[in-house]
């Protein structure tokens, strides 16, 4: 019923989407054909505690409704409303900083709690995606606390989501800091424990956690979606950051082989990659149950080499004899599967990501080694292709 | 790698200034009462091309939709 009103013009229709990816939201627009402009919340600035939302505004801006459903719409588009005074205000601070060309730098030396804080976290993305300032994540982490010292304020929910949202930025940029992800999961987890209410805080825990910590899956529509609008003879909007098996849903990052695995390189014969592939990991905690969490290892090529894919799959093998008391992982042993449309080679980012179960009450800082097997091609000197061995650690933290 | 347009984002920022008002913890304009000034807020587009404000849509009226595709 909305499109009449829309063509005519007396209706702007806009979407606003509560995700981390933005590319993500982008493709399920294409998906689902949604025509209007979908505008990207990833800090979660409107303050929703739960989607979906619909809020119906005025010519004058003054909220009419917030419940959708066709009879209050059409209420709302026979309703005639009277201009209201405006209370908006600007204060001398805001006025400064309006008249500050470097707006990120300029924020960081006021305190973010002041009225600025909505435009501060929009601010950092910008510092971190197009100037590449990796120091604006640590400064803020540090004022939080979250490095060594003393927190220079005390954070809210809202502060350590954003930090969180921040650090996964920073995460997915190039600038990326080792433990950047962990960070953000552990700032999520703080602001959770202060609004256990907040699901759209929820939500982004759980969308790299346990399986068992899914009330659906959230990104199971990925496939459908591009094989759909692959059917209408269109390009799928490209995902640049990689799906983990966590956020499809389904069980197993990988191939895991039947019956007990053979550890596959026991006496470390094959040669250690002297730094082609960077490995990092971490790990996602069950947002109800204490005593399941979900560990993610990311592997990146860089600019140093790419993936050989006629070659043996990278595969992970997480030692036993590092897994505390009854601790187990869903398998000792995961075969990455690159999928059936794969180049010869590429450099894409491969994540495995598994189960890990401990016991509720553990407490400390835990570290689990394995390493991983791969066939990976040099990118300068001869190109060759070589199989190569690099050991990993996976560190814990429980509280 | 797409990435949003983000000299969008930093006029974006510029422009949130002139209307931001202070925000206590956990509260937003999703909390904003039926009757109450809606916050002008400004966001970039999830393609990075162009920002939005709300106001830029006085004078007709806007049905936004917030939603989340996970």
């Amino acid at each position: 019923m909305t499109q009449p009103l829309i063509e005519s013009g007396d209706l702007v229709v806009l979407g606003l989407v509560q995700e981390q990816h933005p590319e993500r939201a982008q493709l399920y627009a294409q998906w689902q054909q949604l025509d209007w402009p979908i505008l990207w919340d990833p800090f979660n600035t409107t303050g929703a505690t739960a989607v979906p939302n619909a809020y119906l505004i005025d010519e004058h801006g003054v909220l009419q409704g917030k419940r959708l459903n066709a009879e209050s719409l059409a209420a709302f588009m026979e309703a005639e409303f009277e201009t209201p005074e405006s209370d908006v205000q600007t204060s001398p601070l805001k006025e400064q900083l309006w008249q500050t060309p470097d707006v990120s730098e300029e924020a960081l030396r006021w305190d973010p709690k002041l009225s600025v804080e909505i435009a501060y976290w929009l601010s950092l993305s910008n510092a971190i995606w197009v100037r590449n300032e990796h120091e604006a994540v640590d400064h803020l982490g540090g004022m939080f606390g979250l490095g060594e010292g003393a927190p220079a304020m005390i954070p809210d929910g809202d502060d350590y989501f954003r930090l969180g949202v921040a650090y996964r930025m920073r995460y997915d940029s190039d600038g990326r800091q080792p433990g950047d992800f962990q960070a953000a999961i552990d700032a999520w987890e703080r602001a959770l424990e202060m609004a256990p209410n907040q699901y759209i805080w929820r939500r982004r825990i759980q969308q790299y956690g346990p399986m068992s910590d899914k009330p659906y899956p959230f990104y199971g529509w990925v496939a459908t979606a591009q094989r759909e609008i692959t059917e209408r003879v269109e390009t799928p909007i490209e995902i640049p950051q990689a799906l983990t098996q966590a956020e499809l849903g389904t069980e197993g990052s990988a191939f895991v082989p039947e019956g007990e695995p053979a550890n596959p390189d026991p006496d470390a014969r094959i040669t250690t990659d002297a730094g082609i592939v960077t490995i990092t990991s971490a790990t996602t905690p069950d947002t109800q149950n204490p005593g399941t969490r979900r560990v993610l290892i990311e592997f990146i090529p860089g600019s140093t080499g790419h993936w050989n894919n006629e070659a043996e799959p990278l595969t992970v093998w997480i030692d036993a004899e590092s897994l505390p008391e009854g601790w187990s992982v869903e398998s000792p042993m995961l075969i990455h599967q690159p999928g059936d449309d794969i180049a010869a080679s590429s450099d894409e980012p491969r994540i495995i990501d598994f189960g890990l179960t401990h016991p509720a009450d553990a407490a400390g800082t835990f570290t689990l080694t394995g390493y991983a097997l791969y066939n990976v091609c040099e990118a300068d000197g001869l190109g060759q292709c070589l199989y190569r061995r690099q050991a990993f650690e996976v560190v814990v933290e429980l509280e | 790698m797409t990435r949003p347009t983000y000299s969008a984002l930093l006029l974006l920022v510029c422009l949130l200034m002139t209307v931001a008002t202070p925000t206590p913890a956990t509260a937003g304009p999703a909390q904003t009462a039926v009757g109450e000034p809606f916050p002008d807020l400004v966001f970039p587009t999830v393609d990075g091309e162009q920002t939005v404000r709300l106001s830029d849509h006085r004078g007709k009226r806007v049905l936004l939709i917030e939603f989340a595709s996970w």
